[in-house]
């Protein structure tokens, strides 16, 4: 037998080596691999030589396809490329609007990144740094202790500041308003000189402001300034009532002035270092100036050499169950991480969702480049005889390319700058729009950085576009350019490939509409105010209480002085703690069951959300224990090993019969290890542990004392406003606990966290990608039934002119875009349903099969009423065709 | 006229000495029978089209042979302008080399 050549070389050939030669090379290769294995050359190293002869010929071909002197641009090509654009103003705008969306879209998660990851005013070069801990993927502040050694010992920085934010009432009433909340940091001197920022009028806080005893004295902003006090130029001096007690206004800070996010007041910070060394103390933010000499990784490693001993000696203080006791270790880290609780300590840049996001925001401006691309390819094929003459009269393929090259960098760079002044315009309404005030120093206004991205995206967008249609179209010969040329007046070339794309852009158009409908139906579903769990959320103030310290005594103590303190105050009503609080995160476990009394063990393990409540906690949040009973004393001691479920767990589990008594423990998947058993002493109804899926929200609650863990959530239950009572929290934490940090004292319904936050993440970007995918599925549509009325017209014209009818006419062309819709919606309809039922974790709820078919008919209807909008133009063109113009035209 | 590169130069004394039977196949054997030297088929063909650009040589497409895709070869032959030009180039070598070819091999087994 003689040897054959491999099959993947002879795919490689056909595949990559194209032209007119082609034909020729292909049949040399077959030679030369026959003459090899002639001359007797083994097979394997015929097949060798055969695959290293194919890429050197491929490389040789495009080599000299896209030989560089071709490609030399010239003001005629300039010209000749903008003759082009006016030549096809609807194409043009079509390609335009598609671009303009898809690339601000595709530039918002870098430009976000960059308006985030800014450095502070005055610090272009990123020398203020904050310090920090971290323990894993946590965040963890710097305290007193901290400060106080970091302060002496630290060469690295020119200066250290400390501030610990919190919430003022201002009593305002001698200028004849009511009390005002105003958010504010107790600092250190050192800020403003690190800043370098002067006040307006008077002074910054001085030194000698901070030690004890010192007359009480505040800055205020310039808002507050302006608003409180109508600018008044002699306000320094004045004195101000903040909780009853005087302080003295000495400075107005000038008008850009807010650090560190939006704050308007900012106090002495006179917290004392009780001299018991690292991590002990009250908890602060801790930032510097490196020093001239000094590098951020010089800085890095005097701190890592300085803390060092605290890594051995650190014992997690963070005693709940299933926490990790990873290693502490300190860290000097961009000043942007003074706001932002990033999970990471190189920014968001160096998250691997960073990256998913972006490819993902990058999709629309693919989708839409070729889009755009297939519908040059369609428009260019009624310029192939052009091509042809020109190539005829001498113009390489090179020159044409860079012709058209130019005519799409044009339409992009216009695209581009649409797109970049919709960047520059939209995010800061966004954000004004969704109640979001970012931080003073962010500016979301474009960069140069943004700007270069852009150009950059709209070189490739031109290459995609414009230039990869015409290498197809202008492959073939002359001749076959002009056999093209004179056969399309017969028959229309448009359909296979373009067709094909408008049925997968409605396809996912229905999709995406269909999600985002399911997850809009889900926000209605878990939307805060009257909810399914049976809490008075809105009157109920969720309070985070970090108490700075590994000794269990001191956190407990401070946790109950805290507690009872808040339980005096006459505005509330009652005050409970736990690890998570309704609506919240709760972290997720297996749990396996017991055999009941005849032996038989129920399915499992069972994937249930935990958390460890205070032994009131059902008490003070008014909810009853439905079987059973509620914590007491007695579950706080050692040896008690107990536990209560909710109602979905127990029906799950353990069906209709009684619960009281049995054991369920702690499992790992594959049930190597379990934890003790514990027993189930009660049982209680929803109270939202898992708020996207009420049915799905298997619970179980463990006891909780104080001391054991830190930090904890605090639930105050007030009468009124709850949002009323954060100042007072705050002021209350500062007179009984001193060294304690409160943190997100937010109103329970408005509390933004774990899934039901990131579901109205998706809900915002799915939105974005629906407006993205249907515009720019209804501009494909409309360009290619604008092309097919348009390589119609002799058609048209004639049958017109024989007396056809001229809605009959319009109904062919319109048959042809509602085929490709409806196939498209039949496409995407069971992916949008199927993603509503499986993606939402819908099963089980009550909601499902409306959420679907609102979902499907929001899709159906949606695609149908744009798809028809796209037609109408092109077909009633169609109608207005005179028989006259179409002999014109010819 | 334009100069020759060196791989035209091997291409033109292929196709003079394989006379009627100058296809890129053949030419490519006879390169590396003769100088050693691997070319690519794609190589050899695109620089035959640049050379029947310049009306250095002329291609004929032969018949499709039976059992190879119904793919035909492409046979060139010189024209008298390639001839002249080839003409001019070896003898600008020759004249270049000259005397200097015994230095050269000297200089060459020194390194040796």
């Amino acid at each position: 037998l003689k040897p054959r050549r491999s099959l993947i070389a002879r795919l490689i050939a056909a595949v990559f080596i194209r032209g007119a030669e082609a034909p020729f090379i292909l049949r040399d290769l077959d030679d030369s691999f026959h003459h090899d294995v002639a001359r007797g050359v083994t097979p394997a190293e015929a097949r060798r030589r055969d695959l290293k002869n194919i890429l050197a010929s491929a490389g040789s071909v495009w080599a000299e396809t896209l030989r560089l002197s071709s490609w030399r641009p010239s003001l005629i090509d300039v010209r000749l490329g903008l003759r082009g654009i006016a030549r096809t103003p609807w194409l043009s705008l079509v390609a335009v609007c598609a671009l303009g969306i898809g690339i601000p879209v595709g530039l918002a998660p870098m430009q976000a990144v960059d308006a985030l990851e800014r450095p502070l005013p005055g610090d272009p070069d990123g020398r203020i740094r904050t310090l920090c801990y971290w323990r894993d993927t946590v965040h963890e502040d710097a305290t007193a202790g901290d400060f106080s050694l970091w302060r002496t010992s630290l060469r690295s920085f020119g200066a250290l500041a400390a501030y610990r934010p919190t919430t003022v009432t201002l009593d305002v009433s001698q200028s004849g308003g009511a009390g005002l909340s105003v958010p504010a940091i107790e600092t250190t001197a050192s800020t403003f000189e690190i800043l370098r920022t002067p006040a307006m009028l008077g002074r910054v806080i001085g030194a000698g402001d901070e030690q004890s005893g010192a007359p009480s004295v505040i800055v205020i902003g310039h808002d507050l300034w302006r608003a409180q006090f109508g600018s008044d130029r002699h306000i320094v001096g004045r004195s101000l009532l903040i909780g009853g007690a005087p302080f003295s206004i000495v400075g107005v800070m000038p008008p850009a002035f807010r650090f560190p996010t939006s704050h308007e007041l900012w106090m002495p910070l006179r917290v004392r270092d009780d001299g018991s060394g690292p991590r002990s103390g009250a908890a602060l933010v801790v930032f510097g100036r490196l020093a001239d000499d000094a590098t951020p990784d010089s800085a890095q490693a005097e701190l890592q050499t300085l803390t060092s001993s605290l890594a051995g000696a650190d014992v997690s203080r963070r005693s709940s169950e299933g926490a990790k006791a990873d290693r502490l270790h300190a860290a000097v880290l961009p000043a942007w991480h003074l706001t932002f609780g990033f999970p990471s300590p190189g920014g968001l840049r160096a998250l691997p969702e960073f990256a998913l996001v972006q490819v993902l925001m990058l999709a629309p401006l693919f989708v839409a480049c070729v889009n755009v691309g297939l519908l040059i390819l369609a428009q260019i094929s009624t310029r192939s005889s052009e091509f042809a003459v020109r190539t005829a009269l001498g113009a390489s393929r090179g020159r044409i390319l860079t012709q058209v090259f130019v005519e799409f960098m044009v339409l992009a760079v216009i695209a581009t700058g649409a797109g970049l002044l919709i960047l520059d315009w939209m995010p800061a309404r966004l954000l004004a729009a969704l109640g979001i005030t970012l931080p003073y120093w962010i500016d979301t206004g474009l960069t140069a950085a943004t700007v270069l991205r852009g150009l950059i995206l709209a070189a490739g967008c031109a290459v995609i576009a414009g230039v990869a249609p015409t290498v197809r179209m202008t492959g073939r010969s002359i001749v076959a350019n002009m056999k093209r040329t004179r056969t399309s007046r017969r028959r229309n070339r448009l359909g296979g490939l373009p067709a094909a794309l408008i049925v997968i852009d409605v396809a996912v158009a229905v999709v995406a509409i269909g999600l985002s409908g399911g997850l809009w139906a889900k926000v209605q579903a878990t939307r805060p105010g009257e909810s399914h769990d049976g809490i008075r959320a809105a009157e109920i103030l969720s309070v985070t209480l970090d108490v700075p310290s590994s000794e269990r005594q001191q956190v407990a103590r401070a946790q109950t002085a805290l507690i009872e303190t808040l339980r005096g105050e006459p505005d509330v009503r009652a005050v409970t703690f736990a690890t998570a609080l309704p609506r919240m995160d709760h972290p997720v476990r297996l749990m396996d069951v017991d055999q009941d009394a005849a032996g038989v063990a129920s399915a499992g393990p069972f994937k249930v959300r935990t958390a460890r409540i205070a032994i009131d906690f059902f008490d003070a949040l008014k909810q009853p224990v439905v079987a059973g009973r509620a914590f007491d004393s007695r579950d706080l001691t050692q040896d008690a090993r107990t536990i209560i479920v909710n109602t979905t767990f127990a029906e799950r589990a353990f069906g209709s019969t009684n619960v009281i008594g049995r054991r369920v423990r702690q499992a790992t998947p594959d049930r190597a290890s379990a934890g003790p058993w514990l027993e189930i002493v009660g049982v209680v109804g929803h109270l939202g542990v898992h708020a996207l899926t009420p049915a799905e929200d298997d619970g179980v609650y463990l006891p909780l004392a104080e001391g054991d863990v830190n930090p904890v959530r605090l639930a105050v239950w007030v009468r009124g406003d709850p949002a009323m009572l954060a100042p007072r929290v705050h002021e209350l934490a500062r007179a009984v606990a001193p060294t304690a940090m409160i943190a997100m004292p937010v109103p329970l319904d408005r509390m933004f966290e774990g899934d039901w936050y990131l579901l109205r993440a998706f809900v915002v970007g799915a939105a974005l990608l629906v407006g993205v995918l249907l515009s720019l599925a209804a501009s494909a549509l409309y360009a290619i039934l604008s092309l097919v009325v348009s390589q119609r017209t002799r058609e048209i014209g004639i049958r017109v002119a024989l007396g056809a009818n001229r809605w009959r006419i319009a109904r062919d062309i319109a048959a042809r875009a509602v085929v490709q819709i409806g196939a498209g919606v039949l496409l995407g309809l069971p992916f949008a349903g199927a993603l509503c039922y499986e993606f939402l974790e819908l099963r089980g709820s009550g909601s499902v099969p409306g959420a679907v078919a609102m979902a499907s008919a929001l899709g159906l209807s949606v695609m149908l009423l744009v798809s028809l909008a796209a037609c109408t133009v092109p077909t009633l063109r169609a109608l207005r065709i005179a028989p006259m113009d179409a002999l014109r035209k010819d | 006229v334009g100069h020759l590169g060196e791989l035209e130069q091997l291409i033109l004394f292929a196709v003079t000495a394989l006379g009627d039977d100058a296809y890129g196949g053949a030419i490519r054997a006879h390169i590396e029978e003769r100088s050693g030297r691997i070319v690519s088929s794609g190589a050899i063909n695109t620089t035959l089209g640049r050379l029947a650009e310049r009306r250095l040589v002329s291609g004929r497409v032969g018949a499709p042979a039976p059992g190879r895709a119904g793919r035909p070869r492409k046979y060139y032959a010189l024209t008298p302008a390639g001839a002249r030009d080839l003409q001019k180039s070896y003898t600008a070598i020759r004249a270049m080399a000259g005397d200097v070819i015994e230095r050269l091999d000297r200089l060459a087994e020194q390194d040796n």
